[in-house]
């Protein structure tokens, strides 16, 4: 076959390609490899035993000097032995030297930790003495500020304390003024009731005249009055009924004649000239009256006024002075017994006593009181 | 169909002898390093075969240089990882056998320019699987690779890494077989590689318009119309020339499924 041909060239080819190439080569470098790893392997034990050598060598070279001129085997083994014991004290030594290097490292770790914690220790206490300063410097501060705040207190419980004192005072004050203003009350009322009183007599008095007029006005004052004037008039109607019975022996009509009959009567002449004539008052004179003791006149007008009067020589008047002080028209005065007082009675309710000598006015009380 | 096992077994079994030398530059000790012989199978690839022999050489070497990459070279020429190591061996040193392969080692001076990096031999296996993939995309637009499994890719790579035939041809048998009625490939996948390195690939298909076989010599034809006297060189032998290219295909590939032919 065609086809043969060229493949067994080819086979042919290949196998004496693999016979130059491959088989001719394959032992040699088969051999050559494991000489190779034997040479490496040996070279590998060639260098143990020469340190081991080097060791044996180094070991024995002390002793060999000793031994030279020796000639005992004994002393040979006796130093051996030395050796041996020497030889183990140098492990052991070496093992010390070992340990103790180690314990050095270890210690020397240590001390480095220790300056580690040292420096991390000291960085703490930087830091604590920079906090204590500044908490010190704080508290400095709020010292500062407590003094202050205490001097502020002391001066703000001063003020208080002196305003506690003008309080008290002012109270004080209060309190003597109210109990002024309570007395003061007190005492208008008083005249208040004064006042009644003497309306009530003027009333009265109108009552007596039996004038319908002061009737009237009678009327018109207080409804209390009523009772007060039926018992004066009643007292007075007594006292007439006693008069009348004096005067008339008990001789009697109706009630309206004895009252009529029981009138006071004065025998009297009738001034026919005027000694003396002037001008008292702006306005009416109500009230005329003889000093007791000295030729003095005092008059009462409606102008609020009692003057007096000294008529000692005739033909002329000489104003002894003016007692002020009413309120209203003075409707009546009169002398005491000695002539050094003078009471003036006015339509302000109330009545008022003066002293002649000094003109001054004593006494004012209102009727109702 | 691949089935001419005696051929198979014969190339996969090719090794060759090589002995690394450290440079001289970079020897920094005062003894001078052994040279390290070992056998390598052609069909291998560099950072897969050369632990043993960059561990030997680190302990001569300077300190700073010992985790830079190494790399190889034959007469001043870097040698690329990512081909086959015969293929190198037929390219640089075919016309003129010299056994055992010297090899210089380097530790230094990467040619960044020629040579790509190789950290590890993932990435051995990344290029060689892309390669696999190329060459099933010519053959049969890529049919058998994608139906494949992750483990039978595994199994593709182990298979070659420990330089076991049944286990590598167990699944590059799948890759070989032809579809269709006409029994054979779409395409050859094919790299002729000149004297000075550079390469040559063409969409060579395994007939000829009449249907018939296509050999060696009508390739050679069609590709070096000027030249007379071409011959081919794969595995360290010289092809027939009236070699069909089908069978070339299925028995003489590589294991990433190339025909890598060298002129010569």
């Amino acid at each position: 076959m065609e086809g043969r041909q060229w493949r067994d060239i080819i086979v042919n080819q290949l196998q004496s390609r693999n016979k130059r190439e491959t088989t001719a080569f394959h032992d040699i470098i088969t051999f050559q490899s494991r000489l190779f790893d034997n040479v490496n392997t040996l070279k590998n034990e060639n260098l143990q035993l020469t340190l081991l050598n080097e060791r044996i060598r180094y070991t024995s070279s002390e002793s060999a000097h000793s031994t030279a001129g020796a000639a005992g085997n004994e002393r040979i083994q006796a130093l051996e032995q030395k050796i041996l014991a020497q030889q183990e004290e140098l492990t052991s030594l070496h093992r010390r030297r070992g340990e103790s290097a180690q314990q050095i490292i270890n210690l020397n770790a240590r001390v480095h930790d220790l300056e580690k914690n040292l420096q991390a220790k000291d960085i703490i206490i930087s830091e604590n003495t920079a906090l204590i300063a500044s908490l010190r410097a704080e508290i400095q501060m709020y010292e500062n500020n407590m003094t202050e705040l205490q001097g502020l207190n002391q001066v703000l419980r001063d003020e208080h304390q002196a305003l506690q004192i003008a309080f008290a005072a002012i109270e004080d004050k209060l309190r003597k003024a109210q109990d002024e203003n309570r007395t003061l009350v007190e005492r208008l009322i008083k005249y208040k009731a004064k006042d009644a009183d003497k309306m009530n007599e003027e009333n009265e008095h109108f009552l007596k005249s039996s004038n319908p007029t002061a009737f009237f006005i009678n009327t018109f004052g207080r409804v209390s009055f009523g009772k007060k004037s039926d018992k004066v008039r009643k007292e007075l109607e007594e006292a007439a009924r006693e008069g009348g019975g004096r005067s008339s022996g008990g001789s009697g009509g109706s009630s309206e004649d004895k009252i009529a009959e029981s009138m006071p009567y004065y025998a009297a002449t009738l001034p026919t000239k005027v000694a003396l004539r002037f001008d008292a008052h702006d306005g009416e004179v109500n009230a005329v009256k003889w000093s007791p003791t000295d030729r003095i006149v005092a008059t009462g007008g409606a102008d609020r006024k009692v003057k007096l009067w000294d008529v000692s020589k005739i033909g002329t008047v000489e104003s002894r002075g003016t007692l002020v002080g009413s309120n209203a028209g003075v409707m009546s005065v009169d002398f005491d017994s000695t002539g050094t007082y003078i009471v003036g009675a006015s339509n302000d309710f109330a009545s008022r006593v003066w002293t002649v000598a000094d003109q001054r006015l004593r006494v004012s009380r209102k009727c109702d009181q | 169909m691949a089935n001419d096992r005696e051929v198979l077994r014969e190339i996969w079994d090719g090794k060759l002898p090589i002995c690394f030398q450290l440079d001289q530059e970079e020897i920094m000790e005062i003894q001078q390093p052994d040279p390290f012989y070992v056998m390598v199978p052609r069909l291998s690839y560099f950072p897969l075969v050369t632990d043993k022999m960059k561990r030997h050489f680190l302990r001569y070497i300077s300190q700073e240089s010992a985790d830079s990459e190494m790399w190889l070279d034959y007469n001043g020429q870097p040698l690329k990882w990512h081909y086959p190591i015969g293929f190198l061996y037929d390219l640089y040193c075919g016309s003129d056998p010299q056994l055992p392969w010297t090899l210089t080692v380097h530790f230094t001076k990467f040619p960044e320019n020629i040579l790509l990096h190789c950290t590890n031999k993932d990435v051995v296996e990344a290029h060689f699987m892309s390669t696999i993939k190329e060459a099933d995309v010519l053959k049969h637009r890529g049919q058998v690779m994608s139906t494949m499994q992750k483990k039978d890719h595994n199994q593709l790579w182990l298979g070659l890494q420990n330089d076991k035939f049944d286990q590598f041809w167990a699944i590059n048998r799948r890759l070989m077989e032809s579809h269709g009625e006409n029994e054979g490939f779409k395409h050859i996948p094919i790299r002729i590689y000149s004297d000075d390195g550079t390469c040559n690939q063409r969409l060579v298909s395994p007939k000829n318009n009449d249907g018939s076989r296509k050999i060696l010599q009508q390739l050679i034809s069609e590709i070096f119309p000027d030249k007379t006297e071409v011959k081919l060189r794969t595995h360290g032998i010289m092809i027939p020339p009236d070699t069909p290219l089908q069978w070339l295909s299925e028995h003489m590939s590589y294991p990433d499924n190339f025909l890598h032919l060298c002129v010569c």
